[in-house]
């Protein structure tokens, strides 16, 4: 997850401080995994040591906390360029779903109990999903659309998959 | 109750909801009802029409029974025509103060006086009149009112006459006092709004054609209803509801149409006859009917139409497969039609039973046109196989669905046929009417009957007139048997100049007698005696046959020639006679004698005014006759002919509500099929061969229902000509019509589907969206 | 656990030689949605047309509150049909030749209600549903999610107690189908009207309370622990 992107992205808007980089990150995507300060502060060092960002005045009160930090010409630059690169499609090729499967299905286990099992913990996860939607703003729907059309993406492989055995296995047997 | 009314309401209102093709439905629908509420109205009003006719020209009845105390009217009638119409003169004069007048006349005229029609005093003033004008000198004092004429252009005149006429004349102590009884014969009128049903035949297939527009539409719409929770009752209410819409709108349309018609009906001559506006009014118990009839038809018809079908919340079901027709018993149907009209089951010929088994026999005939035909298309496109691809569209949509557009000629195609048997029927009949130009022409001539005193003076004065080519005088009577009461045999005296014009005779003296061959029965032996006998004519009482004087005796002589009339020699005897073989005193009572006048070939309308005035002066005292004087055509040939123009025009009529039909059904067929021809059309396939391919689905049924047509006509034709003993010849001009006007129409229909196959088949139809 | 409001036990239904249902068991309780999900030709469809009483199954019983829906004579069926359930079907439900408004108004009208009154309380759900601009359209004449929630508004206006909904945001696009989802599920979770959902897509079913899966005929359900 590039959080130093992320950051910068963030700080386009106008200069903040690290605190405030932090509320600003947890709000729109931090939802299940808030940003630790120290994380926060090193990816800051990071980002000033390359020039990306640079000191914007410092609020009185001292600290680490209270300084103010401004996107520069390069960083704006390099936000640009990350934007505009597509990211590569994750290929989830080697998630636990789909070994634990694939050898579920290979085992001769009735495919269907397997499919209707994974089914039922899927939807369940989505129900949950639909309904937080339902209540919550539009950061909330963008993130729980986005889970949910992966689940969807599992279970839409799980059903062709179980076909595909199913049919194998009719063709062996016969 | 009230949910009764609330069906109702939801069925009307979805009946005008569904935009363009829902109010083409709707008036096309409402067109035809109009058509055939119209015509029932005028139907319905033949019975009014005929008793005000039948009052008024009762109202002329000449009642002759005396009556104390009443000073008889004396009238005499001497009709004459003008340009072929008649015109009824009468001559009237009262023997008293008080003498007796038909209603209609104001008073008696005066001699040199008359009161005519409307119509006659018109043409009397006008110019057209001018040759009429030496007949009726007198001066006209006023109008027949119009309870003494029968129909709106009749031409009467009563005429002064005075009291010379009295002498044989009819004397009349009171006019129309018969009591008539005034309802049309109740079976007439059933017959008549039978026969108009019959006639309207062709507008109800028209009518059930145009409701089957956006048929599969109603089915989606009555699932829908059914889906939502309508009950399956409720649900037929609804869609017979649908229909009342149009039936209503319809009948409206149609009162209209009669309402501002009948303003026009004076102006309408029909076969000759014509009526008053105010004589068109409709039987008030019919429109009754008629109003509640309409409406009750039509739900009970969309009833009907759903008899088979189950409307389920998923879909309307139907028959899946369509059941294969069966043949036997059409061609059963076909066959007893058949073998009744050859045979008539033995029955005695010309007896009512006889009667009754040749109509049946020709109505099952006619019935087996619409009935075979959907069996016919449905084999013959079965059959076909192969072809050019539009020809394979449409025979594999007719295998399919045969049907309805066989059942669409088939209703049109008995209409052809029994028009085609008409004309057959008539054509061959033609030669009894003698139209010009069709039978041997017999020669025109002018009658004048009159007192056999006046005859030389009548006879100068037509030898004198224009365009005669010949005079010669008759006279006719008859000579009875003595010792017998009713033999008698025509004996007709006239000069060797007449017989050798009218009978051809070459060789004639005076004082010869010839007795006439072959003629309508016997001639009287050589020798027989024969007397001339006055008859008592006793005014109200009951004739007498016994009752009589002898007024001359005459022998038919043994020295007789004999020899054969031709047909138009105009001479209705058996003996002929020179004058100076009657022994010098006429025979009979030498009252009446004709002067035949012959004529030129191409005599003119003018000429043959001229000479019919050429005897006015004589009045009432003669009375003029003439045919075959010209190209013009008497009443009935006239008749004849308007009749033949009708069963044309009917027949085109029909023909065109026949295609307007299958119009209806084609572009249906195009809206149902809109994807799939928009996808064909799409994939590459000309246009042309989806154009060709309709073409050809409209004009096999149709080509085959004029077959049908003409087979049944004409075989139906012939059996009735091979009953009536009469030579058939067939109406091949006529036939030739209907059959291009058959092909005319289906390339004119399948013209008219073009522009909505192009629209149809853009690929702007494929959108989804 | 309550008794359930529908019940289906042993339901078999062939069309011509091919059987779309061949034992199969569901039950629906008061409030709850049910999503019967299958792979296509199934026979989810033919299942949920059973539960309604639309069609009548080859074998088993339907029971609906206590009453078998196979007894029932056609009338008491279009009377459960008009007042206690509703329909919101992939397309082709609402009646093309009548107003949106006087669509939604056609069960109480069939029922005899008033015109006036019943119009008035199809507007009051149109409005509800945020379609109330499209009252006076055809349905020809309004988008595709306008007109789903018109068949919503039509299907619940007579405060019905089930709703049958089949692949109702089959034809509609993502955002359209979710608002559809939403307003369906609020709505029969405000007049406590269960709702049976056949769907292929597992994000509609994810409105669902559980999931029932037709295959081959049978239905199977799954519990966890």
């Amino acid at each position: 997850m590039s959080i130093g992107h992320t950051l910068l992205g963030l700080l386009e808007h106008g200069p903040r401080h690290g605190y405030d980089l932090k509320r600003a990150y947890d709000e729109h995507f931090g939802h299940d995994r808030p940003l630790h300060y120290g994380q926060v502060y090193a990816t800051l060092s990071r980002l000033l040591k390359n020039g990306l960002i640079e000191e914007h005045g410092v609020e009185h009160g001292g600290g680490p906390d209270r300084k103010r930090y401004a996107v520069t010409t390069d960083g704006v630059t390099d936000v640009q360029q990350w934007l505009t690169t597509p990211e590569k499609p994750e290929l989830y090729m080697q998630s636990t779903l789909y070994t634990k499967v694939v050898i579920a299905l290979m085992s001769a286990r009735d495919a269907e109990v397997v499919l209707d099992t994974q089914r039922h913990a899927h939807l369940k996860a989505m129900r949950a999903l639909t309904t937080r939607k339902a209540h919550g703003d539009l950061a909330d729907q963008l993130i729980c659309d986005h889970a949910l059309f992966h689940l969807e993406a599992d279970l839409r492989w799980l059903e062709l998959t179980a076909a595909r055995l199913n049919d194998l296995r009719k063709q062996v047997t016969s | 109750m009230r949910g009764w009314l609330n069906d109702l309401a939801l069925g009307v209102r979805l009946s005008v909801g569904g935009g363009r093709t829902s109010w083409a439905r709707l008036a096309l629908s409402a067109i035809g009802i109009g058509v055939a509420v119209a015509v029932l109205l005028v139907a319905a009003s033949v019975g009014n029409m005929s008793d005000q006719r039948e009052l008024r020209s009762l109202a002329d009845f000449r009642g002759d029974k005396p009556i104390a105390g009443v000073a008889p009217t004396y009238v005499r009638d001497a009709p004459t025509e003008f340009r072929e119409k008649n015109v009824d003169v009468n001559y009237a004069v009262g023997s008293g103060a008080n003498s007796p007048k038909p209603a209609g006349l104001p008073t008696l005229p005066k001699p040199g006086e008359m009161y005519t029609s409307p119509a006659l005093a018109e043409l009397l003033r006008s110019d057209a009149g001018e040759l009429l004008r030496p007949r009726l000198p007198e001066k006209i004092v006023g109008t027949i009112d119009k309870s003494l004429v029968p129909m709106p252009g009749d031409l009467i005149a009563w005429v002064g006459a005075d009291m010379s006429m009295a002498e044989d004349t009819l004397a009349v102590y009171e006019f129309g006092t018969v009591d008539q009884s005034s309802d049309l014969d109740p079976v007439l009128m059933a017959l008549l709004l039978i026969g108009s049903v019959v006639l309207l035949l062709p507008v109800f297939i028209f009518v059930s054609s145009a409701s089957r527009i956006a048929g599969a539409e109603r089915d989606r719409r009555l699932a829908a209803l059914r889906l939502v929770g309508s009950g399956s009752r409720q649900v037929r209410r609804i869609a017979a509801a649908e229909s009342l819409t149009s039936a209503f709108v319809g009948l409206a349309l149609g009162v209209a149409v009669f309402v501002v018609g009948r303003l026009f009906a004076e102006k309408i001559d029909l076969f000759g006859v014509r009526v008053y506006v105010s004589d068109v009014v409709p039987n008030p118990a019919i429109v009754v009917l008629i109003v509640l009839l309409i409406p009750a038809v039509s739900v009970l018809t969309a009833l009907f139409a759903l008899r088979r079908t189950i409307i389920e919340p998923l879909g309307v079901v139907r028959q899946a497969k369509p059941v294969r027709r069966r043949a036997w018993w059409r061609f059963g149907l076909i066959a007893v039609g058949i073998v009744l009209l050859t045979t008539q089951l033995g029955a005695e010929e010309n007896s009512d039973t006889w009667g009754y088994l040749v109509t049946a026999g020709a109505a099952l005939l006619l019935v087996g046109v619409p009935v075979l035909l959907p069996w016919l298309v449905e084999r013959v496109a079965g059959r076909i196989t192969g072809g050019p691809s539009s020809w394979m569209l449409a025979i594999r949509r007719l295998q399919l669905d045969s049907g309805t557009s066989a059942r669409v000629v088939g209703g049109v195609a008995v209409v052809l046929a029994g028009t085609i048997a008409l004309q057959t029927v008539l054509l061959s009949v033609e030669g009894d009417i003698g139209l010009p130009g069709v039978s041997d022409e017999p020669l025109g001539a002018v009658e004048v009957s009159a007192d056999a005193a006046l005859m030389p003076r009548i006879k100068a004065d037509l030898t004198g007139a224009d365009g005669v080519q010949s005079a010669y005088s008759v006279q006719h009577t008859g000579g009875y048997q003595v010792g017998s009461t009713d033999t008698s045999f025509g004996v007709a005296m006239l000069d060797c100049d007449a017989l050798r014009g009218l009978a051809g005779v070459r060789d004639c003296a005076d004082g010869d007698v010839f007795l006439v061959r072959d003629q309508y029965q016997e001639s009287p032996a050589p020798g027989t005696a024969l007397e001339w006998r006055k008859y008592a004519n006793k005014v109200g009482a009951e004739w007498d046959p016994t009752d009589y004087h002898v007024t001359g005796t005459w022998t038919v002589p043994r020295d007789v020639e004999r020899i054969t009339l031709a047909d138009q020699s105009r001479l209705y005897a058996t003996v002929l006679v020179t004058p100076g073989a009657a022994g010098g005193a006429p025979p009979g009572d030498g009252s009446q004698a004709t002067v035949i006048a012959g004529v030129t070939p191409d005599l003119t309308a003018d000429q043959l005014e001229r000479i019919r005035n050429s005897v006015a002066g004589y009045g009432w005292q003669t009375y003029v006759y003439s045919y075959n004087t010209g190209p013009e055509l008497n009443g009935n040939q006239q008749t004849f002919v308007a009749v033949r123009t009708a069963l044309y025009a009917g027949s085109i009529f029909t023909l065109m509500l026949a295609a307007i039909s299958l119009l209806v059904l084609a572009l249906e067929h195009i809206r149902e099929r809109r994807r799939q021809l928009a996808i064909l059309t799409a994939s590459g396939v000309p246009r042309g061969v989806l154009g060709r391919s309709l073409l050809w689905q409209v004009a096999l049924p149709i080509g085959l229902g004029v077959v049908v047509a003409l087979v049944t006509g004409v075989g139906l034709a012939a059996l009735m000509m091979r009953l009536m003993d009469q030579r058939l010849s067939i109406d091949w001009p006529g036939v030739a019509v209907l059959c291009g006007g058959a092909v005319g129409l289906s390339l004119l229909v399948s013209a008219m589907t073009m522009p909505f196959l192009r629209s149809a088949t853009r690929l702007t139809s494929l959108r989804t969206e | 656990m309550s008794q359930p409001l529908l019940n289906a036990t042993g339901i078999v239904k062939a069309f011509g030689p091919t059987k779309a249902l061949d034992g199969a068991n569901m039950s629906v309780h008061a409030g709850e949605v049910v999503a019967v999900m299958g792979p296509s030709g199934s026979g989810k469809s033919t299942m949920l047309h059973c539960l309604a009483g639309i069609i009548a199954p080859d074998a088993g019983t339907v029971t609906y509150d206590g009453r078998d829906l196979g007894a029932m004579p056609d009338q008491p069926r279009s009377t459960l049909r008009r007042t206690e359930f509703g329909f919101v079907f992939q397309f082709g439900q609402l009646v093309p030749e009548l107003t949106c408004v006087e669509n939604v108004a056609l069960p109480m009208r069939l029922g005899g209600m008033r015109r006036r009154e019943a119009e008035a309380k199809a507007r009051d759900w149109l409005g509800r549903l945020e379609v109330g601009d499209v009252a006076s359209k055809r349905p020809g004449e309004v988008s595709g999610g306008q007109g789903q929630r018109v068949a919503v508004a039509r299907a619940l206006v007579t405060g019905p107690k089930v709703i049958f909904a089949d692949e109702p945001t089959g034809a509609l696009d993502s955002l359209n189908g979710e608002h559809v989802m939403r307003m369906l599920t609020d709505a029969a979770k405000e007049t406590g009207a269960a709702v049976i959902l056949v769907t292929h897509e597992p994000r509609v079913a994810a409105y669902s309370d559980r999931e029932v899966i037709v295959r081959d005929g049978h239905t199977r359900q799954v519990e966890f622990a």
